[in-house]
């Protein structure tokens, strides 16, 4: 073959590869098709007349058409509208339930309906400012986290019962409207994967729910809030209207929220200790530090288990030392111990660093329970030990200051910070320390809860902190699990 | 003679200049606190805050009797909102963390309930005599 042969051959090659790429490029974007019926508007006075007499509602302009035409043009690059409606029915967008948040803008929830007339998703739209909105579609089935569970008698927060409220509203509305529900086509178009996420929740002023579930519609002569916060991980189901979002690795019909029940992740903890708690060794060894911790030094009990798989408990270890006691390893299947804080300090780092470290040398350890001063009787317990390990290794115990060994600076300065905001919500100090304690370990995924015995049960703590932008205050909120 | 007295009172004038010149005068500064700790470890608080320019507008204290720790203080140059607000945003504000030697008594709920969010020189006649034990720099310039 000669040169010019070659040259030729060469050019060929190139101008298919182009070529294919081009067809590749026209076929992807051709692959895609919106689905009409998602963004159509259908007015319902009847359901308008319904929501109008069922609920309070706040008056506004009507955002409905400038939500349509923005989450068309998100859903050219998101591609979430066929997943939803074949996965949960079609937006009634004027059967949507609007309120009023404390930017003076409004928060609408538009009701996902699928043929038999049940609404498992919502799609909620929030007016951050005049001219922003951002999105996100809500799971009934998905729990928010981010959300309290209860409400308050001031009608300050939106709980994770007003959103249950918000979907018993709107099975109401639907339920007589079923027979109208005949038209919902599935759609079969394929579905990218990237078509999810927020960053954002949102609480603001609108009901409050008792422990009962009881929602009572809340008055707009209410100061509303609003607080937002950044969630860092991605919640599958849920989409936002920026680019900063890195798409997810799960399936792309995959709607199963990836963030895993922090309650029911210390579950199995929380019963094995609840166990333990009932166990005649544990009573007596409760017994046994208390009458021993009226020298005001700290005493140490562990508990192993026999070939049959019968509690047992150690002597009790008493070594004068505060802060670091000595504990007795030397039972069969050492998987607990329980020492004593002369002065009610919250269970500390060395508690928790021993814990995970010794976890190596006894692969059944994984609870320490700390009995106050005061009675009050806590647990630092392992969840995960891989995330434990990773989490000791990024934040090594320090000499900090010299000759106190404690957390890294920047984990402890964090909790001093939240104590103090948390003594000024008129919380004790010990309960300061240890919900700072708590917050510094969920927020960190350290594979590792605080567990504290209330009500004849261990009870995994937990608070969430939100900005009060109206006071600009941080506001913490209990979410224990029960 | 007038030009030898000239050059002396230059030197003294600018020696005290020297003198009276802060260690940190801008936020930046701070970083220069942890470089030099050991110039204020075992030192008297007072002597910390001495060399530190800018307005220390919120404080945090927090005392071993209270935190189950060490005693220490947390110094922001940036008012309690402002903090709020950064914080909300994922912002940790630069400060001081300054862990004391002694216990203290800090009675946060009088200082929220009277806005006493600052540093004020009766806390510096209070606290100053306190004990440096360490001192760190945490969060970012904003």
């Amino acid at each position: 073959m000669n040169i010019f042969s070659k040259t030729a051959l060469f050019l060929i090659i190139i101008i298919c590869t182009l070529n294919a790429c081009r067809k590749d490029n026209y076929i992807s974007q051709e692959i895609y098709e919106q689905n009409d019926g998602f963004f159509k508007r259908n007015n319902s006075i009847q359901s308008n007349q319904k929501r109008a007499s069922a609920l309070e509602l706040v008056k506004g302009p009507d955002l409905i058409d400038t939500i349509i035409n923005e989450l068309k043009m998100l859903d050219l690059e998101k591609r979430f509208a066929n997943t939803v409606v074949k996965k949960y029915g079609l937006p009634k967008w004027d059967s949507n339930l609007r309120i009023k948040n404390s930017n003076a803008y409004s928060s609408v929830f538009i009701p996902i309906v699928d043929s038999n007339g049940k609404v498992d998703e919502l799609l909620f739209a929030y007016q951050d400012n005049k001219k922003k909105l951002v999105y996100k579609f809500i799971n009934r089935n998905t729990k928010q986290y981010k959300l309290p569970e209860h409400g308050n008698p001031e009608n300050t927060m939106f709980t994770q019962k007003t959103l249950n409220g918000i979907f018993g509203y709107f099975d109401g509305v639907f339920k007589s409207d079923i027979a109208n529900q005949n038209n919902n086509k599935k759609s079969t178009f394929s579905v990218k994967a990237n078509d999810y996420i927020t960053v954002y929740c949102w609480y603001y002023t609108w009901a409050y729910s008792d422990p009962n579930g009881k929602v009572t519609v809340g008055s707009t002569n209410y100061e509303q809030c609003v607080y937002k916060v950044i969630i860092t991980t991605p919640i599958a189901g849920d989409i936002i209207n920026d680019n900063s979002v890195p798409p997810p690795s799960s399936s792309p019909s995959d709607y199963t929220n990836p963030i895993t029940d922090p309650c029911a992740q210390a579950a199995k903890n929380v019963a094995e200790a609840n166990t333990l708690v009932q166990d005649m060794s544990f009573i007596n060894a409760v017994n046994e530090i208390k009458t021993a911790a009226s020298d005001g030094n700290e005493h140490t009990i562990s508990f192993g288990r026999t070939s049959d798989n019968e509690i047992i408990k150690s002597i009790i270890k008493t070594d004068g030392n505060i802060g670091n006691a000595s504990v007795y390893t030397g039972l069969s299947n050492y998987f607990a111990d329980i020492h004593n804080h002369p002065n009610n300090a919250k269970p500390s780092s060395l508690d928790l660093y021993y814990l995970v470290n010794s976890h190596q040398n006894y692969e059944k350890l994984n609870t320490r329970f700390v009995l106050m001063g005061n009675g009050e009787l806590y647990a630092l317990t392992i969840t995960d030990y891989s995330k434990a390990a990773n989490f000791i290794a990024k934040y090594p115990l320090e000499e900090n200051p010299p000759g106190f060994f404690d957390f890294p600076k920047i984990l402890s300065d964090e909790m001093f910070e939240i104590h103090d905001d948390l003594v000024t919500q008129n919380y004790s100090d010990l309960d300061a320390n240890c919900f700072a304690l708590a917050y510094i370990l969920n927020k960190n995924n350290t594979g590792l809860a605080l567990l504290k015995y209330e009500n004849n049960s261990f009870k995994r703590q937990s608070i969430d902190g939100y900005l009060n932008e109206s006071t600009n205050k941080i506001i913490y909120t209990k979410n224990n699990c029960n | 003679m007038k030009k030898i007295i000239l050059i002396i009172l230059l030197q003294v004038i600018s020696a005290n200049v020297l003198i009276a010149q802060k260690l940190v005068t801008n936020l930046s500064d701070l970083y220069k606190i942890e470089e030099n700790k050991i110039m204020f470890i075992n030192k008297p608080l007072s002597y910390l805050l001495g060399e530190i320019q800018p307005t220390i507008k919120r404080v945090i204290g927090s005392p071993s009797s209270q935190n189950s720790s060490v005693s220490a203080f947390l110094m922001y140059f940036i008012n309690d909102e402002e903090k709020n607000k950064l914080k909300a945003k994922g912002i940790k504000p630069i400060h001081l963390l300054i862990y004391i030697k002694e216990d203290f008594k800090w009675d946060v709920k009088d200082r929220y309930n009277n806005n006493k969010w600052n540093w004020t020189t009766e806390d510096l006649d209070k606290y100053g005599n306190l004990t440096v034990l360490d001192v760190g720099i945490i969060g970012e310039l904003y």
